[in-house]
């Protein structure tokens, strides 16, 4: 688990109850994800049917959808992001109280899909904010979303808090919360958040 | 009753001063249209709503087409003298026909259960502001979508009561539904991005 | 008192809160009834239990090869008329060429950028050679944002039992029509050598 001598040393100290907490705390944290109430186009949909009876994402800890951003810790982004919503979509998040995770659903979330070219349609919500499970699909199943809630799950479990490789909110060294993108002339400004996020082709992504 | 030739002869009488003229349509569907003049289109448009037995008290569909400069090649009959002879040739010529911009109605007639008639008025050009008469006073449903018209094609409405963007938002500075309307360039485009561009 | 009477007078004999009343015995109805008739409880259980889809449900492309070996059962023959017809532009195929640098009837690369796809089986529709189909994988959510999410031609080679299995129908009607093909090219080679 830990791959540091110094790091071993010091856990050595409090070592087996560090291990145990981390562990009982992500355990926690991963069975109790509240979403935010927030779908905005047809991939809300299937997202409200994988709440419904039949799929019942209740079952993954996730009964309650909080209407507030302050008081839930998962926002599922699930539809086109127009560049008008865009900048709300960032104040939303930097709203939300750490740890919070961003899952993105459906292909205009991820890359614009099939909009990409459009001139209204922002190519992919991972450019202004840290997106942490991608689920692909137009629109994803309810079990396409319920996998990706349980992959989510197994990733907040694996999460360290502590030394190298820790949690994004663990550390103190990483924002919180993300520059709004202005409405520029033709575009938004700027166009991806540099400090954050390149193309593919140059070397973006996790 | 919504025979279009009838219609266009009770609108020529009751509005005298207005240009109104049939535009007909090939295609499958033969919804031909009458192109109204922008002095009277809202005169005209309120007889279609007033008068009892035409009755058009709908506007569902408010919509802009942009029609770019394009040529146009006649064969233009020319006297030449070939050899002491005069002849008459074809010649073929190319003509520029210039650009407009276009606004569609479709009205319908709740009450009387019939309908489309469908109602044009176009532009003198494709200048960057242009302006037409608005339809909402006689028809509400019209507010909304002539905002939406007025944000993607730039045709100013007169008369409209809120007369601002509707789909983009207010700093924005270009009319993308018209066809010179090219997307910006990323700032560092990937060829796999740049083929999800549209062509222009 | 005065605002309950009114509400039963104005409503033609219902109560104030009745109809709450009533959707909650429907849930009571439910939840008693869930221990006695098993039809009544209606989840199912993802990941342990999954609902069977439906035999044209589709989720993103698949390539076809014939027999054992992916690279010479191959049926894509590179023509490209997928990728010009995909609305969004998310297939991405290079010819493979020889040393002369003629194309071969092979794709080099095949990309397909599930991030952008839309499911909406033009590209099925349009191929010549019934090389593509639609697959119904869903489980597919990533962390990563560019890599995991494009497929290359190696993700995406599937066997023809696979699709056999997938769909009956689409393929029986495949492979019938593979069929119809080849047998018209031997009987225009027989025709060849006759003459």
């Amino acid at each position: 688990m830990t791959e540091d001598k110094q790091l071993q040393d010091e856990l050595a100290l409090y070592g087996v109850h560090l291990t145990l907490l981390e562990q009982v705390y992500n355990w926690g944290r991963s069975n109790s994800l509240w979403p935010l109430q927030f779908g905005l186009a047809c991939c809300a949909i299937e997202m409200i049917a994988s709440v419904t009876a039949r799929y019942d994402l209740g079952r993954f800890g996730s009964e309650i959808f909080r209407p507030s951003p302050r008081q839930a810790d998962l926002m599922i982004v699930s539809g086109t992001v127009t560049k008008k919503m865009a900048p709300q979509v960032v104040r939303l998040y930097n709203q939300m109280a750490e740890p919070k995770y961003v899952l993105a659903m459906g292909a205009c979330a991820i890359s614009g899909g099939p909009f990409k070219g459009g001139y209204n349609v922002v190519k992919g919500i991972d450019r202004y904010i840290p997106v942490d499970i991608f689920v692909p699909g137009c629109p994803p199943r309810p079990e396409a979303l319920l996998n990706g809630i349980i992959h989510l799950q197994e990733t907040i479990r694996r999460q360290k808090l502590s030394g190298p490789g820790k949690a994004r909110h663990a550390d103190r060294d990483q924002p919180s919360e993300y520059a709004i993108p202005e409405e520029g002339g033709r575009d938004l400004v700027p166009q991806y958040n540099a400090e954050t996020w390149r193309p593919s082709w140059q070397g973006g992504g996790k | 009753m919504l025979d279009l030739e009838t219609i266009i002869k009770r609108v020529q009488e009751a509005v005298p001063s207005c240009r109104i003229e049939l535009v007909s349509n090939e295609s499958h569907s033969g919804h031909h249209s009458l192109l109204v003049d922008d002095g009277h289109a809202v005169e005209v448009a309120r007889f279609l709503r007033d008068a009892p037995d035409i009755c058009l008290d709908y506007a569902s569909n408010v919509t802009g087409i942009d029609w770019l400069n394009s040529t146009v090649k006649e064969k233009v009959p020319v006297t030449e003298t070939v050899e002491g002879e005069e002849k008459v040739n074809e010649k073929t010529v190319e003509k520029t026909v210039p650009g407009y911009l276009e606004v569609v109605y479709h009205l319908y007639s709740m009450r009387l259960k019939q309908g489309p008639v469908i109602l044009r008025m176009r532009t003198g050009n494709r200048d960057p502001d242009v302006h037409l008469p608005s339809l909402t006073p006689v028809y509400r449903s019209a507010e909304l979508q002539e905002r939406e018209v007025y944000d993607l094609f730039g045709i100013v409405f007169d008369g409209h009561p809120d007369m601002r963007r509707l789909l983009m938002w207010e700093e924005f500075e270009d009319h993308p539904m018209r066809k010179d309307y090219f997307p910006p360039e990323e700032s560092d485009e990937s060829p796999i991005d740049e083929q999800a561009r549209p062509k222009q | 008192m005065e605002r309950m009477a009114s509400h039963y007078r104005k409503s033609g004999g219902r109560w104030l809160g009745s109809g709450i009343l009533r959707g909650m015995g429907v849930t009571l109805k439910n939840w008693i009834g869930s221990y006695f008739d098993p039809s009544r409880l209606v989840t199912v259980c993802y990941p342990g239990e999954r609902l069977p889809l439906p035999e044209n449900s589709r989720s993103f492309p698949f390539l076809i090869y014939d027999g054992d070996d992916p690279e010479a059962g191959l049926r894509c023959v590179a023509c490209r008329i997928c990728e010009k017809e995909c609305p969004p532009e998310c297939i991405h195929i290079e010819n493979e060429r020889d040393e002369n640098g003629k194309p071969r009837k092979r794709p080099a690369v095949f990309d397909i950028d599930i991030s952008v796809c839309m499911s909406c089986q033009i590209c099925v529709e349009v191929c010549p050679f019934d090389a593509i189909e639609m697959d119904q994988i869903y489980a597919i959510s990533t962390n990563a944002r560019f890599e995991p999410l494009r497929l290359h031609k190696e993700q995406l080679l599937k066997p023809n039992e696979y699709f056999r299995e997938l769909s009956p129908t689409r393929s029986a009607a495949a492979d019938a029509r593979r069929e119809a093909e080849r047998a018209k090219q031997a009987k225009k080679k027989e025709a060849g050598k006759k003459g």
